[in-house]
């Protein structure tokens, strides 16, 4: 009986890995003085993630989910409600639209999708941040945030695709 | 008709003379369940609505905010206690070489500082009954209200960062935050157990200041980089790089001479600011507990009385 309650326990866990990993690294990004240092601009890891589970555990992985975390994290941040799902909700759909394109090739392609991806992402971020403040944004910062993104992405994907393995979601 | 042929077998064969364009339909098509379909458009209307709502300071936004903020933080610093212990006790283990040769220069310092403590208290006495000589009025004392930095956003799209000072230990909005060398930004939003401050480099952010030595006046604004922004500085100003800026305490909402940083750069009508804030290693903060700030953040509970 208590094995069988510990499977289900489990069965259910692994439901819930990719949304648990994005809500990690969700808090992890606003710590000060945590593992990644409290530097003013860190590589965008969520968006990451987002990426990794569209592409490989589309069907678990649902949009209400995604705008939760996504408003979690824009109160952890500061942003304004509604700023972060718009950036998840389109690297989602988009990595959706070209899943059968880009899952079974190699690596270095699936990385330049993502640096596509979320290039784009961050445009569409610039151009809220610019809108909403009515101000250019300092388009450097937007720069080297990108940049350090798509830097970290195989360290993430190593990481994700293990904790995949490990949980064999 | 070959033509005609031809053009139905490439249609039958699924092949397409031009390129299809990229449509939302073809977005969500991916989309396996209809619900998925309809989350998805809605989700988008509903966050653009909240980013305007939001902006707007609607004040039920305000206050889910608020109360989600009040839900999640403890959460989250339960989650993360266990590995900020670790790596303290790793960055500790760390200095303890260098505490032998700190403590040494520490006492050299110390004895300097006696020094200038008598030359000091002088200078204060003497200060102090010149002003009653001349009736001069001061602005009032700050308390100052010491907290931690909760959490820091690293991100380009905002620089924020929750602090441990609510208003259970008397913050308010409008008031100013510094670290031990200078301001930090200005709480903008207070619940019950924390407050957010919003960075004097958010873009955002816009404050009075004038140059230390030559009082010259500018705004300062925050553009989401290191380096905020002088604006508006006078048309014969005398500032130079390396002049300390400090706010001015102009429009009544922060003391004044409280400082900030030091011109990094002049590039004719602007000018950039170096932070004397490490953000960093930015730990321990200081809320400024400012009566006019206290006068202010009443006023605009009740703008209209």
């Amino acid at each position: 009986m208590r094995e069988v309650f510990s499977k289900r326990l489990f069965k259910s866990f692994k439901k819930i890995v990719p949304e648990l990993s994005i809500l990690f690294l969700a808090i992890l990004s606003v710590q000060p003085q945590s593992l990644l240092g409290n530097s003013v601009i860190s590589p965008f890891l969520c968006l990451s993630a987002v990426f990794y589970w569209s592409l490989h555990r589309q069907g678990h992985f649902n949009v209400v989910a995604l705008i939760i975390l996504g408003i979690i994290s824009d109160i952890l941040t500061g942003a304004s409600l509604g700023f972060t799902p718009i950036l998840f909700l389109t690297v989602f759909a988009i990595s959706s639209w070209q899943k059968k394109n880009v899952l079974l090739k190699p690596f270095h392609l699936i990385w330049g999708v993502f640096s596509l991806v979320s290039g784009l992402t961050f445009i569409i971020a610039w151009a809220i941040t610019s809108f909403v403040s009515l101000q250019y944004a300092d388009i450097g910062s937007f720069a080297i945030q990108y940049a350090m993104t798509v830097i970290s992405f195989p360290i993430l994907d190593w990481l994700l695709s293990n904790i995949q393995r490990a949980v064999a979601v | 008709m070959a033509l005609i042929r031809l053009t139905r077998e490439v249609r039958s064969k699924g092949y397409s003379m031009a390129r299809k364009p990229v449509l939302f339909s073809s977005l969500v098509k991916p989309l396996k369940s209809w619900w998925q379909k309809i989350f998805f458009s809605v989700g988008i209307v509903a966050c653009i609505l909240f980013i305007m709502m939001d902006r707007g300071e609607v004040r039920y936004v305000k206050e889910i905010r608020l109360s989600l903020t009040d839900a999640i933080l403890p959460l989250t610093q339960t989650i993360f206690q266990p590995i900020k212990s670790i790596s303290n006790f790793v960055e500790e283990f760390k200095n303890l070489n260098e505490a032998r040769e700190a403590a040494r220069a520490l006492e050299v310092q110390v004895r300097d500082l006696q020094g200038e403590l008598i030359a000091t208290q002088g200078l204060i006495a003497q200060n102090k009954r010149l002003k009653e000589q001349t009736n001069f009025v001061d602005f009032p004392d700050t308390k100052i209200i010491t907290g931690r930095v909760v959490t820091h956003s690293g991100g380009p799209f905002v620089k924020s960062m929750l602090i441990s000072v609510g208003q259970e230990n008397g913050a308010r909005l409008g008031q100013p935050v510094m670290s031990e060398f200078g301001l930090v930004g200005i709480i903008v939003e207070v619940a019950s157990s924390f407050s957010r401050v919003l960075q004097i480099t958010d873009i955002n952010s816009q404050i009075p200041v004038v140059t230390e030595n030559t009082r010259d006046p500018a705004i300062m604004a925050g553009d989401n980089s290191r380096f905020p922004i002088l604006k508006f500085m006078l048309s014969d100003s005398l500032m130079a790089v390396g002049d300390r800026i400090v706010t001015s305490g102009h429009g009544g909402l922060l003391p004044p001479d409280i400082p900030i940083g030091h011109i990094a750069e002049i590039n004719g009508s602007s000018a950039l600011v170096s932070s004397l804030v490490d953000w960093d290693r930015l730990d321990y903060i200081r809320v400024l507990d400012y009566r006019f700030a206290d006068d202010l953040s009443q006023y605009l509970k009740n703008p209209l009385d």
